[in-house]
């Protein structure tokens, strides 16, 4: 037990540093601070959700005829829907939702992408000839558009548009990991395994793969918003996730029937979309710059 | 107080990181007389950067803080002036900086001729006809040959020495009288680097210029200079005439680094019984295709022909200029690429035609350790993952025995066993460089190749490193080849040397043979245009005309001959073989065949 007993502290203390170093490079951009704090917000929101809403019973499709189409009150914070539902309870749901849905399609789309890119770049020749012309024919078509083809073919459904979004995704990643892993095949570490003989799959996916996750983080984060506002749109267009879901895009489909004498219907789950989507593209660029290794130089 | 041309009185600069305000620059006084070359030396991160950009006006802001001080410059605080009266009056007008890298003032985008003109216009109320008239002038008096062709040349159809040269025409078009030289050589050959030194110091007399010259290189410093300063962590360790400083240091740390300059040579060259030969190279050739120029296939002739021997127990330097081939001879041995025609012998089997298994055991026995240890330990994984990479795909271990070995290494090597737990960046250049030799000793290998090992890192760890790899190659009886472009460094660590150039190799012998007694002229232009500590100015140093021509199309016969100021017409027609010409002493050349 002699030499297994390390000084600990020796061990944890730049650790510790490394991440007190990251705060700080956080805390020094202000926008970026905020919407790092409004995204934690989102997050406790969405898991609290059940506990924290006025109306838990809301988020089905309870009705409650005679409370319907209320403007926002003290009782109602955002008002009521055509149905008498809380729309507060409703978005504050819709949290959940969104941040799950675009978690998953993200998520899948970095499991497809990411090994991909990292083979292409790493194994060079045919391999990757052949692994961009497919990416290149996924990038020919917009994500939105291809993503309505995938779903209109599988059928409407909240899972069936995580997958098709995670389909259209897929090529960014791929792209991004495969420019990185052709500049990291010149660094010295990459040669100095395979002069040691490590396998080409080790050197991809414990060599390659770990140094590309800077980038990966920065571009998922910048995503997020990307793949949030697409679920919306998906489900406005009816193509998403169905009625009683608590969905921000499908409640504003909904609301377009009553646009005129409900302005609140419509313009709550619209900003929460906003904000999501704002917050995290604020992070992401922030992200940028954490991880630029010219910012994390001393 | 009469001030002196160019004067720094009390100059203090601190640096604001995370953690705290770090004090980088705090210099007492530096005073140049007007047309004296006054040089600063410093290892990486003493700032000697930071010097020149504050100078320039140029340092960023945060987190630089200027504290205190002042920079006089013909009788004008340079500090005192804002940043429009700095770019207007004295930034790349009076005052020009010449860079490491001329890659980096060059826009790739424009021709060097237009970039002259726009920089000589910028400055001088000049018309178009009269600022290429000027240009043109200028890159004469630079001596670059075919004035009007280059002016047409984009940066990088020029090369490295010709780019450098035309940044000093800029700064000299523009009339500058003080020159700050941020290792303006640091980047070229050494052959190359002789002749812009004997260029610079030319222009300097001729112009009348005064030059701040800033590297890294004791030895190079001390022979440009008048006076030097040795800056270390932001303070001036000594200064004074180079004669004073060198003859007599007083400082604990110049006396590091004159010795670590002045290493003398191996002391314990083996003279065993070489039978063994541990690994045989035959007439390898390593041919790198480049684009197709209609039918006819063109090829960067990277190794042409290489034929060598290396005995267990040796160790065998590889010395030549970059571009030489001795990377590409490396790493074919290493088996990293496959040759284009030729044989290597490891132990007396081919290793271009080992199957799977034993190509696998062929690479246990040969490891390299490479030249930037920033670069060739993979900064996510721990130290003991990087250490032990080779011996989990080598050997079949649990992780406690895999554990315990790299403790051993890391002991083996002088790190603490705790480091097995920390990241590369934790580390010191030095330490990493341990931490690579860790690794490469990992699974008992035969043969260790050391690509620089010494020259990315400073001078005081450079020192310990090369111990250390003398003390491990004792005790392990290692054979060792070494590449490496500082002389002092082979001639430290061994027994053969190699001189190769342009994918040949042109003399071979053992060290101590070859150093005291060069044949070959390249070998000899290459030794005497180091500048060391006893060369007296910059004229006893040697020069090579010319470039090195290109290696796609290599000139015929002899190599050398188009830079060779022995060669004859034969030269331009034969191809010289190697022949022994004393004991164990080899050559290409045909000055010495009787």
């Amino acid at each position: 037990m002699d030499s297994r007993i390390y000084n600990l502290m020796e061990i944890i203390r730049p650790r510790v540093k490394e991440v007190g170093f990251s705060f700080y490079l956080l805390k020094k951009n202000k926008l970026t601070l905020a919407a790092f704090y409004v995204i934690v917000a989102l997050f406790v929101l969405a898991i609290l959700a059940p506990y924290i809403v006025p109306y838990p019973s809301h988020i089905s499709d309870e009705a409650n005829v005679a409370n319907k189409l209320l403007p926002p009150s003290g009782e109602y914070l955002f008002g009521t829907d055509e149905l008498g539902r809380d729309i507060f309870s409703r978005v504050i749901y819709g949290i959940r939702i969104s941040l799950t849905t675009a978690i998953l399609a993200v998520g899948l789309a970095i499991i497809i992408g990411v090994p991909l890119g990292a083979i292409a770049g790493t194994i060079g020749g045919w391999v990757d000839e052949v692994i961009m012309r497919i990416t290149d024919i996924f990038l020919s078509f917009p994500p939105l558009l291809l993503a309505i083809a995938i779903v209109s073919i599988v059928g409407s459904s909240l899972n069936n548009a995580i997958i098709a979004i995670a389909l259209s995704w897929w090529p960014w990643y791929t792209r991004l990991v495969r420019g990185q892993a052709v500049s990291l095949k010149e660094r010295k570490f990459i040669q100095a395994a395979e002069a040691i003989g490590t396998s080409k799959w080790k050197i991809i996916f414990s060599h390659v793969v770990p140094n590309t996750i800077s980038p990966v983080i920065v571009q998922a984060s910048m995503d997020m918003g990307g793949v949030i506002l697409t679920i919306a749109s998906l489900s406005f267009l009816g193509l998403g996730a169905q009625a009683p879901t608590p969905e921000w895009g499908l409640m504003i489909n909904t609301s377009r029937n009553y646009f005129l004498n409900a302005w609140w219907y419509s313009i709550f789950p619209g900003l929460a979309i906003f904000i999501t989507v704002l917050a995290f593209n604020l992070l992401g660029d922030g992200f940028r710059e954490i991880m630029d290794p010219k910012t994390r130089k001393r | 107080m009469l001030s002196a041309y160019f004067e720094i009185r009390n100059l203090k600069i601190d640096y604001k990181t995370y953690e705290k305000q770090q004090n980088v620059l705090d210099i007492e006084r530096i005073a140049i007389e007007k047309g004296k070359t006054y040089g600063v030396v410093g290892e990486s991160g003493s700032g000697k950067t930071v010097l020149a950009l504050a100078i320039m006006g140029l340092l960023p802001c945060p987190p630089g803080i200027i504290k205190s001080g002042e920079i006089i410059f013909d009788g004008e605080d340079l500090l005192k002036k804002n940043n429009k009266e700095m770019a207007q009056k004295y930034r790349g007008r009076r005052i020009a900086m010449i860079f490491q890298d001329p890659m980096s003032t060059l826009n790739p985008v424009f021709t060097v001729g237009y970039q002259m003109m726009q920089v000589i216009r910028q400055h001088q109320n000049l018309n178009k006809k009269e600022a290429y008239k000027k240009a043109i002038e200028m890159i004469q008096v630079v001596k670059l040959p075919d004035a009007e062709d280059i002016m047409k040349k984009y940066p990088h159809q020029l090369s490295g020495g010709q780019r450098q040269r035309i940044i000093i025409a800029m700064a000299l078009a523009c009339g500058a009288e003080f020159l700050i030289a941020d290792e303006p050589t640091r980047n070229l050959d050494v052959t190359i680097q002789a002749s812009i030194l004997k260029l610079m110091k030319e222009l300097q007399k001729k112009f009348g210029v005064t030059v701040l010259f800033i590297a890294n290189n004791l030895s190079l410093v001390s022979t440009f200079c008048d006076e030097i300063a040795i800056l270390h962590d932001g303070k001036i360790a000594e200064q004074g005439r180079v004669k004073d400083v060198i003859g007599s240091p007083q400082n604990y740390y110049t006396k590091i680094l004159i010795n670590s300059v002045t290493k003398g040579e191996s002391v314990v060259r083996k003279k065993q019984e070489r039978d063994e030969v541990l690994l045989e190279v035959k007439s390898l050739k390593k041919y790198f295709p480049v684009k197709k120029r209609k039918s006819e296939r063109l090829f960067v002739k990277a190794v042409d022909d290489v034929d060598l021997k290396i005995y267990k127990g040796e160790v065998v330097g590889i010395v030549g200029e970059s571009g030489c081939g001795k990377s590409t001879l490396v790493n074919t041995i290493l088996n990293l690429h496959e040759p284009t025609s030729g044989e290597v012998l490891f132990e007396g089997k081919n290793i271009f035609q080992l199957d799977k298994n034993q190509l696998r055991k062929t690479r246990k026995d040969i490891q390299i350790v490479f030249q930037d240890p920033y670069w060739s330990l993979n900064p996510r994984w721990l130290v003991k993952d990087i250490v032990s990479e080779p011996i989990k795909v080598h050997e079949k271990l649990n992780s406690i025995s895999i554990l315990k070995r790299v403790e051993d290494l890391l002991e083996l090597v002088g790190l603490p066993k705790s480091s097995a737990f920390k990241y590369p960046h934790e580390f010191s250049g030095g330490q990493r460089q341990r931490i690579a030799i860790a690794r490469a000793l990992a699974v008992n290998p035969k043969l260790v190749v050391l690509d620089e090992p010494t020259s990315s890192i400073d001078v005081i760890s450079q020192a310990q490193i090369l111990e250390l790899l003398k003390e491990l190659r004792e005790r392990l009886g290692l054979t060792n080849i070494l590449i490496s472009h500082d002389l002092s460094v082979v001639n430290y660590m061994a027994d053969k040397v190699i001189i190769m150039y342009l994918g040949k190799i042109v003399e071979y012998g053992d060290a101590a043979e070859v150093f005291k007694n060069p044949l070959h002229p390249y070998t000899k232009a290459l030794f005497n245009s180091i500048p060391t500590l006893e060369s007296s100015d910059i004229e006893s140093l040697a020069t090579l005309e010319g470039n090195v021509p290109s290696a796609i199309n290599p000139p015929s016969g002899c190599r050398f001959h188009t830079r060779c100021s022995m060669a004859n017409e034969r030269c331009s027609r034969e191809m010289p073989v190697m022949k022994e010409y004393s004991n164990n002493h080899s050559t290409a050349c045909f000055l010495y065949e009787q």
